[in-house]
């Protein structure tokens, strides 16, 4: 429900300045996704309900022709995954974004932060008392991600989208805790 | 503009950590007091707990040692609860886990001796659904499930997906029936090995063979363990069923391998509760009753224990597993009895037949520990 009225949010804004006048230079582009996540594996037969998300960033081209885009882009967000854990992130991926008329497929790869804070308290022992007290169970994480996506642009620049993705957090016992995640979201262009 | 947004993201996590300082709980005052004090080893069997404790960073540890000529002793140290500061007590409740596949294999064994089944008896044979979901199901023995050499596949320590799934959505775990676990992890897989070809734990064993009792007993499997164990053994303090039971023990690790101990009850409760497989709550005291009624003859025949404390023979490999019996070769002989382990639990019970010797040893940190110390005081001269 959250997630929906999210989204309806998300793409009324997109779709309330696709209507404003296309601005004669492209601005810079603000991105805005909202995203469902779980701790697994990657997989589209057991998909399991998990978290919520917030993801806002911008990206940067490397290479910007009428039918291709090489990106990188850089966001930052927040989860929360009832009864686990919460996080705040920083990250940047590279990637490469291919058109078909208005439509287009684009694929990154990238890593950054996580700031992660579990919902199951932690304690500390001191060890000249052998006493244990509760502690700042948050922690820093380094976060990969992987992330693949399909979407429409607007003759105005604005994109919409629709992206499978993954990410992990590192180091976690045997290497990595893998989720995953659906996401979908909107790319404007602020007025430069 | 860059610098400033740099400034403000750096502010916000800042923000969000200052929310993370560590805080002070208030310490539950009440003394951990022993009825044991005067015994003639008290001072000796406390200090070598406490190291232990200290050692292998345990919150806290109940051991239960009883000698032949020798008065009982049980001793406990450290906490049940670190959000309450509460003293372990040695009456406390714990998780038992897999030492609940003991009391399952026991509630077979008395229904073999009531002749409402036998260890010949397939898995397709008692559980006739079983043949359309699990490879092998018309050849694998009761008695190869028992033994876990069935050879089939154990979610819980081979498939990545299961943990993960717990991980994600523990309230959801907790939700699911045995059937709804089989049905998800364990349905259509293949076998790990022919049925009989070597020794593979597998918890999937003991789901089913907790469905087998409830099936040949037509009553839940917290009744059937009631009455065919529970009660036998004058258990007061054991039960199965799933509670929201705050007096249980909490558990704990190092969930992020980052030296702090995470409260992991949660996920144990998740895990183990209900399962035939490791959800069972106990104390030591009633552990060392059920040891002394199923040793002693008083709950299974001889022919039933003796066959429970026999190891299969097998194509591959050797076994130290019997019937829900795990054996283990030490100085003092061959002990019998099985451990537990969940995410943050640590149980272990074992009767040593060559000198009428039994311990129990508890502890609330899942993360493993050299448990040696307590054959070393067996040991000892009287």
């Amino acid at each position: 429900m959250k997630l929906s009225f999210t989204l309806a949010l998300v793409c009324t804004l997109g779709v309330a300045i696709a209507q404003s006048p296309p601005a004669s230079r492209p601005g810079v582009p603000l991105t805005i996704s909202v995203f469902a996540e779980s701790i697994s594996l990657p997989t589209f037969s057991h998909m399991q309900k998990g978290g919520l998300g917030l993801k806002i960033g911008t990206e940067f081209y490397y290479r910007n022709r009428p039918g291709s885009q090489t990106i990188q882009n850089v966001a930052a967000g927040y989860y929360h995954h009832p009864q686990v854990q919460s996080g705040w992130f920083v990250n940047t991926s590279v990637g490469y974004r291919k058109f078909v008329g208005g439509f287009f497929v684009d694929a990154l790869v990238g890593g950054g932060a996580l700031l992660l804070r579990p919902v199951a308290p932690s304690y500390t022992c001191d060890e000249s008392t052998g006493t244990y007290r509760k502690a700042s169970a948050a922690q820093f994480k380094f976060m990969p991600t992987l992330q693949t996506g399909i979407g429409y642009r607007l003759p105005n620049r604005a994109l919409f989208f629709a992206r499978y993705e993954l990410f992990g957090e590192m180091p976690f016992r045997s290497v990595v805790l893998p989720h995953q995640a659906i996401s979908a979201g909107t790319q404007l262009h602020l007025p430069k | 503009m860059k610098t400033k947004q740099i400034i403000h993201l750096a502010a916000f996590l800042g923000l969000a950590l200052a929310g993370c300082q560590e805080s002070q709980v208030a310490p539950d005052t009440t003394e951990t007091d022993s009825p044991y004090r005067d015994h003639p080893k008290n001072d000796q069997y406390q200090a070598a707990l406490s190291t232990f404790n200290k050692q292998w960073r345990q919150p806290g540890n109940i051991l239960l040692l009883k000698r032949a000529g020798e008065p009982l002793w049980t001793g406990a140290v450290g906490k049940s609860d670190l959000e309450r500061q509460r003293n372990l007590q040695i009456s406390d409740p714990f998780r038992a886990g897999s030492i609940t596949k003991t009391f399952v294999a026991v509630a077979i064994m008395k229904l073999q001796e009531e002749g409402k089944l036998q260890l010949e008896n397939t898995l397709g044979e008692l559980l006739p659904e079983m043949l359309q979901h699990i490879a092998g199901a018309d050849r694998i023995t009761l008695w190869q499930m028992l033994s876990h050499t069935s050879g089939i596949f154990d979610p819980v320590n081979d498939d990545a997906q299961y943990q993960l799934d717990l991980l994600n959505n523990p309230a959801k775990r907790l939700a699911m029936s045995t059937r709804d676990i089989l049905a998800r992890y364990v349905y259509g897989r293949k076998l790990q090995f022919e049925p009989g070809e070597r020794f593979g734990y597998s918890n999937t064993n003991y789901w089913l063979l907790g469905m087998i009792l409830e099936k040949k007993s037509e009553k839940r499997l917290q009744a059937v363990l009631d009455e065919l164990v529970f009660q036998p053994a004058d258990l007061h303090q054991t039960y199965f069923e799933p509670r929201d039971d705050r007096n249980v023990v909490r558990g704990y690790a190092d969930f992020y391998t980052n030296g702090k101990l995470m409260d992991v009850s949660l996920l144990d409760r998740a895990d183990s509760e209900g399962r035939a497989s490791g959800g069972l709550i106990t104390t030591a005291g009633d552990l060392l009753r059920f040891s002394d009624a199923l040793f002693g003859g008083k709950i299974v025949s001889a022919a039933s224990l003796k066959a429970m404390m026999t190891l299969p023979s097998i194509r591959q490999g050797t076994t130290e597993y019997g019937l829900g019996l795990d054996s283990y070769t030490s100085p003092l002989g061959v002990a019998w009895g099985h451990n537990g382990n969940l995410l943050g639990v640590d149980a272990n019970w074992f009767y040593f037949p060559d000198r009428k010797a039994t311990f129990v040893l508890f502890g609330n940190n899942g993360g493993g520990a050299d448990k040696s110390f307590v054959n070393k005081l067996l040991e000892k001269e009287l």
